[in-house]
């Protein structure tokens, strides 16, 4: 624990990050108790404002207030990232768990299953299971969940090998203890570091891949705000009133921004290995 | 010479084994993605009738029109139809223009190629020279820009990026053309687009991978020789970071693609990626099969590519 | 003078003529139109293909300039003689056409009667259905009675036959024989149009080439071009920097910005479009309590709407038919009056019981499935928030589903499973017949009509068909006005508003043509570039 604590606040560029990201999470909590417009009301007579008093980033297309969209749209951004991960982690761990322990025919049928997975470039696989399911927050979320999954299994797989060597393991083993209790009790706390410091970095991708794919209309529907889908009504605007798009896409950039570095830092300091994932 | 000789042919024929096995492999996760994304597609809730027959359509016609296009029967039969027709090379008709699908999709891959090729190029000339600067230079001024650059690239979703660009040196600069892509220049702007995306990424793994060749033995042993540090970094260094920056190049391949479709949507570049999203869009479900499955199927193809390029280059990896 | 000086003499003389002539020629020929050149336009949306059966909006406005139909409407809505220059009306369900002589399609095949008579025969094939078969139902049959007069037989005396004929969607006549021989004419498309079929590269762009040969005589440009860019700002993007010469449907966010540009003008002129706001009549909630629709039309603010949401491209909306066309009464529209629509709702008993800002009464709750799309008027989208926000305020909630064509359709269209929507009807022509009949009237209801959904009515169904074949101009308009006044008076729909078009166009480009129909034939068979 005092080495994350440590390496968090060796570096200036980690604590901006950390900054940056309380001051997100602060604003998708407290927010709305600041800003007290609500992110959905229309005020037809104030279309597309620039930022006064009232308004401190102004109005959209409908009047409606962008700042509390933003805050409204952190929420749902930063929780869809959260739940997307959860899911990659959840199953990622467990395919990673099984494939690094009983290696041979299992391992190798996992691996390829998930090569499967990864033989879709980048994000087409979410776009495709998008597509299936019909463009909602809960699919983009299982989507993204799905095409994280194979990074985590490959991570937690990487981490089982290794640790599976170790005398203590081996000493369980042939002490006679049951193969689900030492994957829970001996590998899987070994597992946890990496885990955790990847999924930094793999929830600002979930973050990037969930604006991108709302800003296609494959994710969050108009009118609920996302940022992603702010910026997709923003972009007509791009010649009158660029803020519109500039405000969300400075979020959202932000946000991953810190995330990543948050990321590096932990990488640079724990396990530099990491990097090479 | 003799000697040598057998050995060549031994790992010659090794070699053709494992290519052989990875053909092999390839084929099998093809044939699984294509029925993934077959019956994946098929919970896609959608009736092409309203939008192939039109207003006012008679019950006769809508009979027809379900008849032609073979959806009244359950979904293995489509499928073992789906895989016959392929066999055959048919990828059927869209179900927006009445086009077949195989034509559009040909028409559209020239274009991914041509900016996927661009982009790859401006994306790893840049990534790995940056990358090495940065890693030679490590905690200087050059290293925290660049790679402060790089994570924000890294970090903005590339469809920021190119709106960003389009807005600057397309709109306001007037530099560029906006969208098309009849001539070179409007090739520029998405390549560029997609390659400082691409380049953002490697340049943040080379460094990476060379700051771990720099700490080897062999290069102090080489500096200590007093050996100049260009040799040193270029010679030395840097043939040996080769294979893993290869590497790393070739894993970007993933995103090269990715990147591709958003980019070719905003900019209007009429490629594979584009094809498909607005197959989405139009709920063309024989377009969007077909889309998808050769865009994966081409990764798959470069993959493989990549993976056979390796076991060439590098003489230590062991061929399994 | 040597032989030498006398050659230069003449050189000098005749250099300085013609250098004058060539200075005074441009003041001359200013009037004069230019020959030559491509006129370049942004499109939203790729083609389909070309063939006038099977392909939709996008290609239409693409083919438009390569088939024709046998009548035309000019600006003020006209009739004017294309392929045929002459007809009469032979008896009530009898007419007969004179097809001009000489015409050739673009494949060389004669267009006589025969060719016409084979034209129909192909619109006609229940095998083979075709997106706008419903909509020629009602010609029975077209036999060529000799070289260039063909018998059209309608199925009943149809008063909008003439008018029918003059629509590019449904009536333009295509080479049959060309047809045969490819199987279709998706991509080997073969008209009468002034314009003839260049190239087209999926994706990118149409380019369509004079036809030299056209009955009017050839046009003045020689390349139009059609590209496709689904941005709305890469479109204006490309307009000011010279990149294509026309933008329709320029949007308002853009237009006054636009007006700046010296380069360019901007025209505004009506269109054959209005937009409505469909109550779903099929289902039950909706159907039963009329006063629920009543409260709801009460409570939305078209007006308001329409002035600062739609702003130039809207006008406000009196009733379904459009105000240019003839028979267009005021349906009573707009009323805004939300105290009201609360007062109808309270007296009918609807209550908010459990105090969630939803009406109730009974088991029946006031919470309805609203679907719109954007692809054709942009603005629905914020249009449906808007109303999704005033019915807020009178305890009417509405769950907001904002589809993209394809699904729109399939649930509005096929699978009615909506409660309310925004549906944007285009017209053909300036005829009330097309915006109420094929509204209204059974035939067009499901399956997969494109109809309001209504409880099919004989009362509705009986006035419209008299409408339609009464030989009795003033009965005509009487009938549909009478109509018209039904729908408000039970709120069978809620118009919004009509759409205006706004074309930003380049100077360059002279003799624009602002006509209503999106589709007309002739449209830049008179238009030239500076």
């Amino acid at each position: 624990m005092e080495g994350y604590l440590r390496a968090l606040f060796k570096n200036r560029i980690s604590i901006l990050s950390l900054i940056i990201i309380l001051f997100v999470i602060g604003l998708a909590v407290f927010g709305p108790y600041f800003e007290k417009h609500d992110p959905l009301e229309t005020h037809m007579a104030k279309m597309l404002r620039p930022p006064t008093a009232e308004f401190p980033f102004g109005t959209d297309a409908l009047g409606r207030c962008v700042a509390s969209r933003i805050i409204y749209g952190a929420r749902t951004t930063l929780l869809a990232g959260l739940v997307a991960i959860a899911i990659g982690a959840v199953l990622g761990t467990f395919l990673g768990l099984v494939s690094g322990f009983y290696v041979g025919k299992v391992d190798n049928l996992i691996m390829r299953g998930l090569d499967v997975l990864l033989a879709f470039p980048y994000f087409l696989l979410a776009v495709v299971i998008v597509a299936a399911l019909g463009p909602s927050l809960n699919s983009i979320m299982i989507a993204i969940g799905i095409w994280e999954m194979p990074y985590y299994a490959r991570l937690v797989r990487g981490s089982v090998l290794s640790i599976k060597e170790k005398e203590y393991v081996e000493a369980a083993r042939m002490v006679g203890e049951k193969d689900s209790s030492i994957l829970m009790y001996y590998i899987l706390p070994n597992c946890i570091s990496p885990i955790i410091i990847m999924s930094t970095v793999y929830y600002a991708w979930a973050i990037l891949m969930a604006s991108t794919l709302s800003f296609l209309g494959l994710g969050v529907q108009p009118p609920a705000p996302e940022w992603g889908v702010m910026t997709a009504e923003g972009r007509e605007y791009l010649l009158f009133a660029p803020y519109l798009l500039f405000f969300p896409a400075l979020f959202v950039c932000l946000t991953a921004s810190a995330f990543n570095f948050l990321g590096d830092a932990l990488r640079d300091l724990l396990d530099p290995r990491l990097h090479m994932r | 010479m003799g000697l040598f000789q057998k050995r060549d042919m031994q790992r010659f024929i090794k070699i053709l084994r494992f290519i052989f096995k990875r053909l092999f492999l390839m084929a099998v996760t093809i044939f699984i993605l294509i029925t993934l994304v077959f019956f994946t597609l098929s919970f896609m809730p959608v009736d092409p009738v309203s939008i192939l027959c039109g207003p006012g359509a008679t019950e006769e016609s809508i009979k027809a029109v379900r008849k032609e296009f073979g959806l009244d029967d359950p979904a293995y039969i489509q499928y073992f139809r789906f895989l016959k027709n392929l066999i055959q090379g048919d990828l059927g008709f869209s179900w927006r223009s009445r086009q077949p699908v195989i034509v559009e999709i040909m028409s559209a891959i020239p274009y991914t190629v041509i900016l996927a090729f661009a982009a790859m190029i401006i994306a790893t000339l840049l990534g790995i020279i940056t990358g090495i600067i940065s890693a030679k230079k490590q905690f200087s001024l050059i290293d925290n820009i660049s790679m402060g650059i790089s994570l924000i690239g890294v970090s903005t979703p590339i469809f920021i990026l190119a709106l960003i660009f389009i807005y600057i040196f397309a709109y306001r600069l007037g530099w560029f053309p906006t969208s098309g892509s009849e001539t070179l220049s409007h090739l520029i702007l998405p390549s560029v687009c997609l390659g400082l995306f691409v380049a953002a990424s490697i340049a943040r793994l080379v460094r990476a991978s060379m700051l771990d060749v720099l700490r080897q033995d062999y290069i102090r042993t080489a500096r200590a020789k007093g050996l100049s540090e260009l040799t040193v970094v270029f010679k030395h260094a840097f043939r040996n970071a080769l294979i893993p920056i290869l590497t790393i190049v070739g894993m970007q391949f993933g995103l090269l693609f990715g990147g591709s479709v958003i980019t070719e949507t905003v900019f209007a570049w009429p490629g594979l990626g584009r094809l498909i999203i607005t197959s989405i869009n139009f709920k063309d479900a024989p377009v969007l099969q077909g889309g998808v499955m050769f865009f994966a199927g081409g990764f798959t193809l470069i993959n493989l590519i990549m993976d056979i390029f390796y076991q060439f280059i590098d003489p230590r990896i062991k061929i399994k | 003078m040597g032989k030498n000086m006398k050659l230069l003499m003449v050189v000098l003389v005749l250099l300085t003529f013609g250098f004058t002539i060539h200075i005074g020629s441009p003041i001359m020929a200013q009037e004069k139109p230019k020959s030559g050149g491509t006129l370049t336009i942004a499109m939203e949306a790729d083609i389909e293909n070309l063939d006038p059966l099977y392909s939709g909006g996008p290609s239409m406005r693409v083919w438009c300039n390569m088939y024709e139909p046998l009548i035309g409407k000019d600006k003020k809505g006209n009739l004017v003689p294309l392929l045929a220059d002459k007809w009469e009306r032979v008896d009530a369900n009898h007419w007969k056409f004179h097809i001009r002589e000489g015409v050739k399609f673009h494949s060389g095949n004669p267009c006589d009667a025969k060719a016409v008579e084979a034209s129909y025969e192909r619109m006609h094939n229940p095998q083979k259905p075709h997106n706008h078969y419903a909509f020629s139902k009602w010609i029975r049959s077209v036999k060529a009675l000799d070289k260039n007069w063909i018998l059209m037989e309608t199925a009943y005396p149809f008063s909008g036959t003439l008018d029918y004929l003059t629509s590019s969607m449904c009536a333009v006549i295509c080479d049959a024989k060309q047809a045969e021989k490819f199987g279709d004419l998706m991509k080997y498309p073969s008209g009468t149009g002034p314009f003839v079929f260049d190239k087209w590269e999926l994706g990118q762009y149409v380019q369509l080439k004079r036809n030299e040969n056209h009955w009017g005589g050839k046009p003045y440009i020689e390349y139009l071009k059609f590209r496709f860019m689904p941005e709305d700002a890469t479109r204006v993007m490309a307009l000011r920097r010279g990149e294509v010469d026309i933008v329709f449907k320029t949007s308002v966010a853009m237009v006054n910005d636009i007006r700046k540009d010296p380069n360019v003008t901007v025209y505004k002129y009506p269109y054959l479009r209005v937009n409505a706001m469909e109550f779903n009549l099929s289902k039950p909630i909706v159907n039963n309590n009329p006063e629920v629709r009543k409260a709801i039309t009460y409570a939305i603010d078209t007006k308001s709407i329409t002035k600062d949401m739609i702003g130039e491209i809207g006008r406000v909306a009196d009733s379904i038919v459009l105000d240019i066309s003839p028979g267009h009464v005021s349906a009573g529209f707009p009323v805004y009056n939300p105290e009201k629509a609360k007062e109808i709702l309270a007296m009918s008993g609807w209550k908010d019981v459990d105090n969630d800002g939803v009406l109730e009464r009974g088991n029946e709750k006031l919470e309805f499935e609203f679907y719109t799309d954007y692809t054709r008027d942009y603005r629905n989208r914020e249009v449906a928030q808007a109303i999704q926000d005033y019915l807020k305020k009178i305890g009417v909630k509405i769950n907001l589903n904002i589809a993209m064509r394809g699904p729109f359709v399939d649930i509005v269209v096929n699978k009615l499973a909506h409660d309310l929507c925004i549906m944007g009807w285009q017209v053909p022509t300036n005829e009330p017949d097309w915006a109420i009949y094929t509204r209204f009237h059974s035939d067009f209801q499901k399956p997969g009509g494109w109809g309001t959904p209504c409880t099919r009515r004989a009362d509705i169904d009986y006035v419209l068909f008299r409408a339609r074949t009464t030989t009795d101009p003033q009965e005509r308009l009487q009938l549909f006005g009478f109509m018209q006044q039904i729908l408000f008076a039970e709120n069978l729909i809620l118009p919004l508003y009509y759409v205006n078009e706004l074309s930003s166009v380049r100077k360059r480009v002279q003799n624009f043509m602002e006509h209503p129909e999106e589709m007309f034939s002739q449209r830049y068979a008179k238009v030239w570039l500076k």
